[in-house]
């Protein structure tokens, strides 16, 4: 036995306190399941701590903005692939119309009254609003990129008209197509100058889906559109009525795939998107498991921690009965 | 035989004496600071003859290397347990690790605001959004600045409470020494006397970081480590003003030394309660406030150089890149009361210009590839670096391990991890320094404290001693008997 009673007792005492003080904290692990209740419990991982969770936030952040733009990309593809097929249908019917001489009065009718609604078609799909905006509009978003969709029907058929009313030769109509302005065609005239539709994606990634409706393959459409909607047969100039004719289905099959092209970019910007998704999706996976690892208490290990530290505590207190016994005073008599 | 009856009655009285001191230290076992006692037994000749025992005077067992070492550790070890103390307060105002609440991660909350910003600028909801959780994050700032200064005052307080038990602690020192002056070389009882001075000195030790020195009249000399006399037959007295303190507070221009006979001795007080309570008020604490003003006002910078001014100070004004300029400024940011009413300024910039395009995200892109981002522009030159040096209100204090360099983010955590690094070396060390201590104080009290069982062994011997003598006397009287009897027959 110890010389010394005080001394004996303040250990004990102490070992007792700091036994305590580890089964408190243990017992709070369980409780809350995590290793630490302060930065500091972590100790030089808690910069990382601090890393990872910030990483992980702004990974659910990364996604549900690809989500929200998703959305728009989404809707811009589905109108793309209208356009396309608006205009595809006006040329599979144009090219039914023989060549040369007098157009047949009821094809030439049905190719205009299919341009008519493929125009308006246009227009709207060009107008696509989602969640209040205009996803055709570059970063003009409150406001419809085609401000007039009657303007472009009215001046073409106006410049077209020429041909016969004033006997302007054909290639002079066509360079005077070619001419309008973006105001004449109906657009907003803030359209032209208006920027870029970006996002951030990732950390360092800025996706870029700009498609504006004013970009040329529409343009061209809808001049082709509107110019053989409004082409009337003028028998005094056969040869100019052919060359207009030609000249709007030049313009839709140029328009056609130019509007093709521009939805394959998208699809790619789209791809992209779809493939930074899953990534940060399965990057969040990765890092919510490295913080777990980090911040979370293995209870298993805490609960045989627990019983090791109680079977101690037991063991001192029965070192401490005995040592009461363990003494000289109680064998004088 | 009458010889051998007086050295018996000395004996018995010897042993009664004993029994004094043995009852004496059980009694005081549990006594704080009380020694186990021993009696000085000699044996006395005459002309070379047994002429039997005498007492003299009680002597105690200590050992006055180990206690020394004891008082030097007490200020060690107190000075780690209140550092400890205060900044696992601080720690507490950082939150959890598992939740959302620390300033670092209501930064990235913010940052996740602008990306969300980044895709539909436009969305007064997203705005509006990111405007409270700038409030939240501005709160998060005023909230820690808050209360490191409330730990700051704590430190005040209770280092004048520590300083006033300190001066009754020295002038029970000399009054003890003037008690032991008086007695010593008399036959008086000075040891008792002793152990109520080292009790009152080990007491002290925790307060102060104290040097002692034994004088041959009994005395002993407290002094500071630098050898400034605290007390001998006189206490001198320590006076510390506890003004409440500021974030533009500090030692020595606007804060009082503790004084002592008109000489400031703050600097010599390096340990004990006193000096952890100095070191957090004037060091710890301070560099932590430095800590958080940095980040506050590069964050409120980075924001403006990219036209968008969402933090100002009270005024709406960003703070120059002065240190001492801006000491805590992190009580005082807030979010530009113009963006409050017109969260759209996040998307069109405070400065003006446009017209801005429904979903022109020019300004959120800036802020998100550089107020967020390490450079200042798309060319590649870096955003003002973080000061380190030359920070608080005093420019006089540094922050190590802190890169001066990188995003504002990065700083933010990087101050989290340093403070929560801090705490984990006070703790550890406070824990060691402690455990030393706890083994010095259980040596000591192994070498100088009662041990009953030693006592219960000394009271068998006296026993023992007592009946023999008493035995002596017995025999002694039966020989007179005989004697008396034999010249009488």
């Amino acid at each position: 036995m110890t010389v010394s009673n005080i001394g004996t007792n303040y250990a004990n005492n102490l070992a007792i306190k700091s036994l305590a003080s580890q089964i408190a904290d243990l017992s709070r692990q369980v409780s809350t399941g995590s290793v630490a209740a302060t930065y500091a419990d972590l100790g030089s991982k808690a910069g990382t701590s601090l890393n990872l969770h910030a990483q992980y936030n702004a990974l659910v952040n990364y996604v549900g903005t690809i989500n929200g733009v998703a959305l728009k990309t989404d809707n811009m593809d589905t109108s793309l692939s209208n356009i396309t097929s608006q205009i595809q249908s006006v040329t599979s019917a144009m090219l039914k119309l023989s060549q040369g001489g007098v157009p047949n009065a009821g094809t030439m009718a049905q190719i205009q009254t299919n341009a008519q609604n493929a125009l308006a078609s246009i227009m709207a799909s060009l107008n696509t609003s989602v969640n209040g905006e205009y996803v055709f509009a570059g970063n003009e978003t409150d406001k419809p990129p085609i401000a007039d969709t009657s303007a472009a029907g009215t001046n073409v058929a106006a410049i077209v008209g020429t041909y016969s009313s004033s006997a302007t030769p054909a290639a002079t109509v066509i360079a005077n197509l070619n001419a309008m302005t973006e105001a004449q065609l109906g657009y907003d005239p803030g359209l032209a100058a208006a920027g870029n539709n970006t996002f951030q994606a990732a950390d360092n990634v800025t996706l870029n889906y700009t498609l504006k409706a004013d970009t040329s393959p529409f343009q061209q459409a809808i001049k082709g559109l509107a110019e053989i909607s409004s082409l009337q047969y003028d028998p005094n100039h056969p040869t100019d009525f052919w060359a207009l004719y030609n000249d709007a289905q030049s313009r839709l099959t140029t328009g056609s795939t130019g509007v093709t092209t521009a939805q394959g970019q998208l699809g790619i910007t789209r791809n992209q998107m779809a493939t930074l998704s899953t990534q940060q999706q399965s990057t969040q996976l990765t890092v919510s498991s490295s913080i777990s690892t980090f911040e979370d208490a293995d209870l298993a290990q805490v609960s045989a921690q627990l019983t090791t530290l109680q079977t101690q505590q037991q063991a001192i207190y029965k070192i401490i009965s005995d040592f009461s016994k363990n003494s000289l005073v109680q064998y004088l008599s | 035989m009458s010889n051998a009856l007086n050295i018996a009655v000395g004996g018995l009285s010897a042993a009664d004496k004993q029994l004094a001191v043995i009852s004496a230290n059980v009694a005081n076992a549990s006594t704080p600071g009380y020694t186990a006692k021993r009696l000085l037994q000699t044996s006395v000749t005459a002309d070379g003859q047994a002429a039997g025992v005498q007492t003299g005077g009680l002597t105690r067992s200590v050992n006055l290397g180990l206690l020394s070492n004891l008082w030097q550790q007490n200020s060690v070890a107190n000075a780690a347990q209140t550092s400890q103390t205060y900044l696992n307060q601080l720690q507490q105002t950082f939150g959890t690790p598992d939740s959302a609440t620390s300033f670092a991660t209501k930064l990235s909350t913010l940052k996740n605001d602008f990306i969300s910003l980044d895709s539909d600028p436009s969305n007064n909801i997203l705005q509006t959004q990111a405007v409270n959780d700038a409030q939240n994050l501005v709160s998060s700032f005023n909230n820690l600045s808050q209360n490191i200064q409330s730990l700051r005052n704590n430190t005040v307080s209770d280092l004048s409470n520590t300083i006033s038990s300190s001066n009754q602690l020295l002038t029970q020192i000399a009054s003890l020494n003037n008690q032991i002056a008086k007695l010593q070389g008399t036959s008086g009882n000075i040891v008792d006397l002793q152990d109520q001075r080292d009790l009152a000195i080990s007491s002290l030790s925790e307060n102060i970081n104290i040097q002692t020195f034994n004088n041959p009249d009994g005395t002993v000399n407290v002094s500071t480590s630098n050898g400034t006399l605290l007390a001998d037959t006189q206490a001198q007295a320590l006076s510390y003003s506890a003004a409440p303190l500021s974030a533009l507070s500090y030692y020595p221009a606007t804060i009082g030394g503790i004084m002592l006979n008109g000489v400031d001795i703050t600097g010599q007080i390096t340990s004990g309660t006193m000096g952890g309570l100095i070191s957090l008020r004037d060091t710890d604490l301070p560099q932590a406030q430095a800590m958080m003003d940095e980040a506050a006002r590069q964050l409120a910078s980075r924001f403006n150089a990219q036209n968008v001014k969402l933090f100002t100070d009270a005024s709406g004004n960003v703070p120059a890149n002065t240190p001492t300029g801006y000491a805590g400024f992190s009580g005082t940011i807030q979010v530009n009361s113009a963006v409050v009413g017109s969260p759209a300024l996040l998307q069109t910039g405070t400065a003006g210009g446009g017209p801005f395009n429904a979903s022109d995200n020019t300004n959120i892109q800036n802020v998100l590839n550089y107020a967020f981002g390490a450079n200042v522009n798309a060319g590649g030159t870096p955003n003002t670096p973080f000061n380190t040096t030359g920070l608080g209100p005093g420019g006089t204090l540094s922050l190590n391990n802190i890169p001066t360099s990188g995003t504002i983010t990065n700083f933010a955590n990087n101050v989290i991890s340093t403070l929560a690094q801090q705490y984990s070396q006070v703790k550890s060390d406070s824990t060691y320094q402690t455990n030393y201590q706890n083994t010095l104080q259980k040596n000591s009290d192994d070498q100088g404290a009662v041990s009953i069982d030693k006592e219960m062994t000394d009271l068998v011997a006296i026993q023992n001693s007592y009946a023999s003598n008493a035995r002596m006397i017995t025999t002694i009287s039966q020989m007179f008997k005989e004697l008396l009897s034999s010249v009488s027959g």
